[in-house]
Parts: C-alpha cells; structure tokens; sequence
C-alpha cells in the first residue's frame, strides 16, 4: 500500500437518480477494499425535484418514451425513499462481499453542491457516470486520471498507480496542454514516473481541459473509472454536472 | 419244399465303419498346415454369396441359413474379410449443427479419414478465435472506432439537451432530470422556486412560464425522440465495426479451413454459416474470456459446442469395407440414437448427442445379424426393413414416436446407406419370414443355404485337416497329430450319420478337439493324438449320458421288458432313438402284435391312445395295405390286429418300426416264433420293400449295448435296411464284437428277408395262381386269412339267417 492510500479516510460513493450507480458503487468498494478505507454511501434528495414536483403544473416527460405525464411530490418522495433504501441495501451487501466498514447517509440538497459540502479533504468520491455505460466491466478497462503537474495531480497518480496495481489494469494519464512542447514535457516526467513501478501507462495529449475532451479522451481509451483532482474552492459544480453527464465510467473524485 | 430261412450273410465288420486313413492325409501334425481360407463343401452358399456381394442392385441382401454349429457366421465374415477391395473406401460421416434449423442437424460426408481431422480443425479454430476475438475487441483500433462512435453519440445527445438546458436557463427555467425522465421549473438564482414563491407570482408570469415550458417540453420530446434514433444509429454502427472487425478476425481462419477442406462443397457451407454465426455472436468470445478470467461469477460462460463436429463414423484411408456384427441389435444399436443430458432438471440434447447404430458403422460395408435375435427385438426389424427399402439412415427416437417423451428432441439428417446386410438363422426363420412379410422376398433376395452334411472325399478330408489345424491355432490348441485328425474326421462322418459325409457341424468338432486338447496336456503330449480324440468322444458321451444310463439299467433289471435271446410269437425287439439336447441315444422297445377276426382294421394302440404321431399312424395303415393286398386280394380282408409298444409312455413318431411290426404281425398270423436275439428298424411300404431310417448308428449300439451287458451269445444282431449300409459309422467295440462274430448286422431290402432272418423259416415265394408254400410263412399267414375269411364269411350268412327271420315273423 502506497502512502496516498494509506492516507485515504473514507471513499465516499454518491447515490443518485442515476441508473449507473451500480457501476459507482462497484467502484467505490473496490476502491474502500483494496486502500482500505470506510465506504460511506451518499444518498443524495435533491431538492430541486422535490420542489419541481410540488410545482401545480408539474409534468415530466419519459426519458425514453417522450410522453408527457403529470409527476406529484409525493411521487417523487416515494421514489427518493425506494431508491435510498436500495442503495443502502446494496451498499451492505458491496461492503459486506468485500469486507469493508461503510456507513449510510440519505441528505436531501442539490446535486454535487451538497457532496461537496459534505466530503473532507483525503476524501476519494465516487461519482456515478451520467452518460452511456460501456458494457464491459470496468476491472477490464483501463484507469483514467486527469494529470495537470500541480502537487494534487501526483497525489491522483499515486491513488491511481496503486488502484492499477491491484487490479492488473493500465493507466491513460490525460494531460491538458496548450502546445506540443509542454505535452512533451508533462509525459517526459510521467515516464520517469513510470519507469520505477509496476504499472503500464500511456500519456493522451488534452488541448484543453473541458469536460467535453476529458470525456471524449476517456470513452476512445474505454477507460474504466476517472480519476479527477481537485483542490479548487469552490468548486466549479457545472463543470462536474457536465463531466458527470458526459462520462461513460464512474468518476472518483480525488481531493 | 424248402422252408428253412435262406442265410442272409451279417454284414462284414468293414462295412461297419468307413476309416480315415492316416496314410492318406500327407502331414504329421496340424502345426504344419495352412489356415484354411476357403468354404468346405458349401460350393452353393458361397456361390450365393459371391452373387449377392457382386451385383449392386437393390434387394439383393443376403440371408445365410443352415444348422446351428455350421460356423456360418465366422464363414461369412473370413469370406467378406477376404473380398477384394475394389472401390474406394468408405467415406467418414459427421454431424454438424445446423445454424438455421438445430433441431435438425447437418449430416456431413467426408473421405475417409478426414472427420476427424475436421473436428480437430474447428476445436483448434475455436480456441484460436477464443484468444482473437477478444485481442481484437481490445486492439487500439477497436477501441479508438468504438470510442468514436461513442462519443460522437454523446457528444451530438449532450449538445442537444446542453442547448436546451441553455435555452431554458434563458427563460429563468432549469432542465430537470427525473428519476424517470426530465421535467422543467422556473428557477430564482439557480435554485427551483418553491411552490410558495411561484404562488405569489403575477398572473402573467405564470402565464408566460406555462408558456415557456410547454414550448420547451415540445422541443424536448422531439430531442428525445431524436436522441432515440441516434441510439439506434449508434448501436448499428456498433455493431457493424463488431462485423467488420470480427469478419477479420476470423476470416483469415476459414480461408485456410476452405483451401483444406476444397471441393467438400457441404464443408464449405458448413464453415460459411459458422464464420456467419461467429460474426453475430463475437460477444460470446469475449464473454467466454471475462469468464475464465473469473470476470462473470453470476453467469454461465458460453458454450461453443454449437461448432464442434460430432464424427459419427471415421475410417482408415486404406482399410476395405467395414464388417460390422450386431450381436445385441435393438432399434437404438442398429439405427443409432439421440442422448439427453439433464440441464437444469430438464433434458436437453444437440448434435453433438447423436450416436451412431451399426447400419452407420456397416454403411459402405456389410452388417452381419442373427435374424432371430433382430425379429424379437422391438422395432428393430422393421426400421431394418425401412432403412434397407429407403437406403437411408434415419434416427428417430422412438420415446418421441410413441409420445412417451415430452422433451426436446432432435431430427437427424438422414444419411444415405450403402450397405449389404447378411441376415443368419436357421431355414425355419428364413422360411417363415418368407411366408409371413411380404417386405421380406422384396429386401433379402438371396439365400446361401449352408450344406448340414459335405461330401467325404479325399480332397475334402484334406481341408478337413487344415480347418482342423486352423481351429486348432485359433483356439490356441496343441496340435493334432495326422492320427487325430483322421479321428476327427471320423467322428464328424458319425455326427453326419453318413460314412460318407463329413458333418457341418463345426461347433461340435471344435468343442471335440477341446477335449482332446485338454487331454493330451493332462497327459503332458505336446500334441493330440488319436487316443486324446477317442478319449475326448467318449468323455462326451458319457458326460451326456444319463438318460441312456438309466434305460439301459432298466432294462437290465428287467423292469423294462426287453429279451435278448429265445422266441416269442407276435413279439419282436424294434428300435428307437432319442434326442435330448445334441445327444442321441439308441434304445431297444418291445412291439407286440396279436391278431383276429375282424373287419381288415390293424388297430395301432399308440394311436388309439393319441400317443402316435401322424407318420407313425402312416406306417401302421400301410401295413394293414401291405396284408390286404398280398393275402386277401380274393376275399374279404377279415383280420383284426393290434400292435403295441410296450411300456413306452410318450409320444411314438416316425415311420421306422413299421418293418419290425409287420414281422411281429406276420408271426402272429404264421404263429412262427421270432428270435428275440435280433432287433429290427427299418420302414416298410405296401409291397413290402424295406426303407431307409435315420439313427442307425444309435439303434445298433443301444441293442449292443444290451447284448454285451448281458453277455454276448453270437447270434444277436441287428437288421437294418440295406438303404442305411452307408451310414453305419459304428463304434469301436461294435465293430470289434461283429468282426469276433459275436455280433451281426444284417441288411434287408424286404419283409421277407426280415423275417426269414427273425423266424428261421422261410418267407415263401408265390406260384403262378398267387399261393405260397404252405409252411412258409407266408403261406401261413395266407392260410390263416383265408381261415378268418371263411369264418367271417359263415358268421355273415348266419348273421343274415337270423335277420330273415325276424322280419318274417314280424310280418
């Protein structure tokens, strides 16, 4: 175990109305297992629904079907209270396959604001994707992390070189740079970096670092989780709301 | 004139046995010989056989009858072994899945020897593909075409709903995301507005958020819609780089299988529905290796058995047509079968679960069967009949014919058959089977009727000798010194039960020299000798020779009443033989005959009491023909006579006493004693001429046996027909005791001789107005039916005086 998994208090994985929580959750437990760390399960109300529904003309249209349908707020409590009660039931039964402490937690805010103002710092959070989920499990994919050279993204590396390690996968280290020579320089280091562990890895050149190019890099490498670093305060909660969106494989927060 | 017998000479101890001689048989022991390779004396059957197996037509399959022991069988397969292999071999057969239809599977012709190779060529392309598939779904240029597709996908879905959310925003309202959908609200510094706050909103707001959403909504079902289309788009566009990049993966496998398998056109479109099936179920490669790779506890890992090639029949490339035996051919052994497995508490079954029968295993070949085991099998018989008529193999499962099984089931492709199918039985199944299926004459149109008995000629004791020397090697005996074998030879002559014919019984003989075999080792020889041969005979005999045993003790004891010296008229000793099991044994019988007046009946006791068979009753009648017209051909026949066999207490068959029980008749009606020292057998027809009988050898030595227990006098023997002289093949103290002269066999060609010989006193020739001698026997007898006739004839007119009478006194 590597100092940076050591360090690691909890992974805190964030259940919301996404079907891919699932996929978030796997990745959470694997990740409490192998640091280890307690696996604490976030369960997200928003209230932004909750008003939305208590709303007098409130309709919601089928995400798949298209059809137009009145929504009530006490439907959407019933739903918050099902699917809270089936991410704890799958938290237990995650934590309990692998053997890890976790904890349960149902808060009612909105979206990654009230993860954020709920997470500490050495927290790993694991955030469910939003977009299409690739079909082949992740432990067969490689792992992404978004390197930018800053003292957190080394941290990311570390976290990441240890996750690698453990379940045989590659890294894809996304580096968002302005030009050729800067790219060069990142993955010259990165290399180096390499050279002394027991990991494969290949540098993807970023031109820039939007959510829109993180999740195009990561869905052409069918990468199997997103290691993102972030020790910016506040926190830009669009950017996270795009990336989440966009993101074909859990994203984990590394803070 | 002379009434004394004429002197029938007894025949000479020489005629009673037909030797082998040694010196004729140009070898020292069987060790020297060659195998024999070729049919004895079955000229008819082999050629027979030789026809059915040279004409191709349809039908012409072969029935092989004869006695049981003939060796038919081993005969008939050295004979198939020995054809020439004048065509090409037969083919290798295989069935495949069928990818359209897999409840019928594909049946595969290949040449012989290649099925095998093809089934190691798909299980190699297999494992092969198990590791290409998957390499090639996690190739660069898989992921990065993938990847594109995928994110073009996103990319074009997000940018719509981004806009949208965007236009929204515009409007002061958010695009929501339901548990189930999406949904829009107004929004006050990026927060949805309570219900309150919405509340207290000017109409026109409200009117003008209604408004908003309702075009908002409209925009988004149709971006839902969109991204609907989009999806479909995306996962065709998936699936066809899954075509193309698998279509490559394996491509290059099959163009290689297809240049090894060229000119097979049927392989060919088995390895293009393949290649198609891998290309629609790439997934299942890759599925199959996360399995390994314990990547899928909760599921099954894919089979690939669909692929496998199921050789049903193989064959060498230089081997001739297969000879198969059935020896156990039920329905499913002969036509093949389809196996289940249980699955999930269910059967389930594929291709690869088809077994052959031996009609797959004989096709291009010959399938050789017992008739009688195949028509007392179930179903076997007639789905013979079917597969022969239609020249196909088709496996059917009768549980699902009949409705007995509900489970899933296959239908086999049926396969073309080529094969002669060689039927063995006895003449008695071939003749019913004649009778009673008509399907029968049509399918089994050739019989090769094996010989029971061949002719004994040097040429054929020669071959003798090397069938002998071939058994001996094969059953891993010593060898048979020249002596033995001319012993053998013997002996097979007497199972004949004629001198001059060798028996077909090879059985039998093997089971002798067995005996013999044993003998000679007990007695440490290193080869049979003729003694080991006579030692081995007469431990068979007496091994069955119980029953014999306790009639001759019975005899002896006089609780069966048999004499074997002084006279007694109307008595005379006949002879009879029994069969139990493959034992025959020859027995003296006591038939008596008394006479009287009478209407001209002989009445036959035995079948009064329906103790006689139909030829017996036969003979009987045509010795009461033979009286009528030889003494009473003037007058009317006015004898009443019966004849017994005394203490017999079963059923009395066959004709061959008839002679003994005209003599007894004769020497009721003559009252001339008959010398109870002979025994007679032979049958008799209505002019008194005497016939040939079977058993001769048996009858002889049971009366022998008899005398000698008792004591040999010198004037015991046996009269037999003339007709039997060439059967006689006696045993050895028989001939010793006739060439002493305390034993005889005399010859008879008729009744007159007979009981000439059985009386002493002369039969008595006719003069030219038809009368006898008077002190004949004949003449005796004459005299006597005259007698009967005249008192008959006095007992009628009496008879009619009375009646006269009766009637006039009533008138």
């Amino acid at each position: 175990m590597s100092a940076a998994g050591a360090m690691r208090r909890r992974v805190v994985v964030v259940f919301e109305s996404s079907p891919a929580s699932e996929t978030a959750l796997a990745a959470a437990a694997a990740l409490a297992a192998r640091l280890p760390a307690h696996l604490a399960g976030l369960f997200i109300e928003d209230v932004n629904l909750m008003r939305m529904a208590a709303l007098p003309f409130a309709h919601e249209l089928g995400r798949v079907s298209a059809m137009l349908r009145p929504i009530q707020a006490r439907d959407i409590e019933r739903e918050f209270r099902l699917q809270a009660e089936r991410a704890r039931r799958a938290l237990e039964a995650a934590a309990a396959g692998l053997q890890v402490d976790w904890s349960f937690e149902a808060v009612r805010g909105t979206g990654l604001k009230a993860v954020f103002e709920l997470t500490r710092e050495l927290d790993l959070v694991v955030v469910a994707p939003g977009g299409q989920v690739a079909a082949r499990p992740a432990a067969a994919r490689p792992l992404a992390i978004l390197f930018d050279g800053s003292e957190a993204a080394w941290q990311a590396m570390e976290t990441g070189q240890m996750l690698a390690e453990a379940s045989g996968a590659a890294l894809v280290v996304l580096v968002p740079a302005a030009d050729r020579s800067a790219f060069d320089a990142a993955r010259s280091e990165l290399v180096a970096w390499l050279a002394g562990r027991r990991v494969s890895g290949r540098c993807v050149w970023l031109r820039e670092r939007s959510a829109a190019q993180v999740c195009r890099a990561v869905r052409e490498h069918h990468a199997g989780l997103l290691l993102w670093h972030d020790s910016a305060s506040p926190r830009d909660a669009q950017l996270y709301a795009r990336l989440v969106a966009g993101l074909p494989c859990a994203l984990v927060l590394v803070t | 004139m002379n009434i004394e017998s004429k002197n029938l000479a007894p025949l000479p101890a020489d005629a009673l046995y037909r030797r082998c001689d040694p010196a004729g048989l140009a070898f020292e022991d069987t060790s020297k010989l060659e195998d024999l390779t070729q049919l004895i004396g079955q000229d008819r059957a082999g050629a027979a056989m030789e026809f059915a197996i040279g004409i191709g037509r349809d039908g012409f399959n072969l029935f092989v009858m004869g006695p049981p022991g003939s060796g038919k069988h081993s005969l008939v397969q050295d004979f198939l072994a020995r054809q020439p292999v004048g065509r090409e071999p037969p083919g290798d057969w295989a069935y495949v899945n069928n990818f359209a239809d897999p409840h019928k599977p594909i049946a595969l012709a290949l040449p012989a020897g290649r099925a095998a190779a093809l089934k190691h060529d798909m299980q190699q392309l297999v494992d092969e593909l198990r590791t290409a598939i998957p390499a090639m779904f996690e190739s660069d240029e898989y992921r990065a075409r993938a990847g594109q597709i995928e994110a073009d996908f996103t990319e074009r879905h997000e940018r719509a709903f981004t806009e949208l959310g965007a236009e929204a925003e515009k409007e002061k309202v958010a695009l929501l995301r339901t548990p189930a959908g999406f949904s829009f609200a107004p929004v006050k510094d990026g927060e949805v507005i309570s219900p309150e706050d919405y509340a207290a909103l000017p109409d026109e707001e409200k009117e003008r958020i209604a408004r908003v959403i309702k075009a908002l909504q409209q925009k988004l079902e149709g971006i839902i819609r969109e991204v609907m289309r989009l999806r479909k788009e995306q996962r065709e566009q998936l699936k066809q780089l899954n075509r193309e990049m698998t279509l490559f993966a394996v491509g290059t496998h099959m163009t290689d299988l297809k240049e090894r398998y060229a000119g097979l056109e049927r392989v060919h479109a088995f390895l293009d529905a393949v290649q198609q099936d891998v290309i629609d179920n790439a997934e299942d490669f890759v599925r199959a290796r996360e399995a390994q790779s314990g990547g899928m506890p909760q599921q099954e890992a894919p089979s690939f058995r669909r692929y496998q090639v199921n050789v049903l029949v193989e064959h060498g490339t230089d081997s001739g047509p297969p000879v198969v035996v059935e020896e156990h051919p039920t329905y499913q052994n002969l036509v093949g079968r389809v196996e289940h497995i249980p699955q999930y508490g269910t059967l389930v079954t594929d291709f690869n679960l088809v077994k052959p029968g031996a009609l797959h295993r004989s096709n291009g070949g010959y399938l050789l069967i017992d008739a009688l085991k195949l028509v007392t099998q179930p179903f076997s018989w007639e789905a013979l009949k079917r597969a022969i008529s239609t020249r196909q193999i088709r496996i059917e499962s009768l549980g699902e014919v009949y409705g007995l099984m509900s489970t899933v089931s296959l239908a086999p492709e049926p396969i073309p058959l080529e094969a002669k199918v060689v039927l063995f039985g006895d003449r008695l199944v071939y003749y019913l089977l004649h009778a009673y299926d008509p399907d029968f004459p049509k399918l089994f149109k050739v019989a090769a009727d094996f010989e029971d008995r061949i002719d004994r000629t040097p040429e054929h004791d020669a071959l003798f000798a090397r069938l002998v020397a071939t058994m001996a090697r094969g059953r891993g005996l010593v060898p048979f010194e020249r002596d033995a074998v001319a012993r053998v030879i013997e002996h097979s002559a007497r199972l004949a039960g004629d001198a001059k014919k060798l028996s077909a019984n090879i059985r039998a003989i093997g089971d002798l020299m067995s005996d013999a075999d044993l003998w000679a080792r007990q007695a440490g020889r290193a080869r049979a000798g003729a003694a080991d041969v006579e030692h081995a005979i007469e431990a068979q005999r007496k091994r069955s020779d119980r029953m014999r045993s306790v009639m001759h003790e019975a005899i002896l004891r006089g609780t069966v009443l048999i004499d074997s010296g002084g006279e007694q008229v109307g008595q005379v000793n006949g002879l009879s033989v029994l069969q139990l099991g493959d034992h025959a044994f020859g027995a003296p019988t006591r038939i008596t005959a008394t006479t009287r007046l009478g209407d001209g009946r002989v009445i036959d006791v035995q079948r009064e009491v329906e103790l006689g068979g139909a030829i017996h009753s036969k003979g009987v009648l045509i010795l009461s023909a033979f009286l009528a017209a030889r003494f009473s051909f003037k007058r009317p026949h006015s004898l009443a006579a019966s004849l017994v066999f005394e203490q017999t207490y079963g059923l009395v068959e066959g004709d061959s006493a008839s002679l003994a029980e005209l003599c007894a008749l004769l020497s009721s009606l003559a009252e001339a004693p008959i010398k109870q020292s002979y025994a007679v057998t032979g049958s008799v027809n209505q002019l008194g001429e005497v016939q040939a009988i079977g058993g001769v050898n048996e009858k002889i030595e049971g009366f022998f046996d008899v005398c000698n227990a008792r004591g040999l006098t010198g004037g015991q023997g046996v009269i037999i027909p003339a007709a039997n002289i060439d059967d006689l093949m006696l045993r050895a103290d028989v001939i010793a005791a006739a060439r002493a002269g305390r034993f005889q066999v005399y010859a008879v060609t008729s009744v007159d001789e007979a009981v000439e010989l059985l009386t002493g006193v002369a039969a008595g020739a006719p003069d030219a107005s038809g009368a006898y001698p008077p002190q004949t026997i004949n003449g005796r007898v004459a005299a006597r039916m005259r007698e009967l006739s005249v008192l008959r004839q006095k007992l009628g007119a009496r008879d009619a005086g009375r009646n006269d009478r009766r009637v006039r006194r009533r008138g």
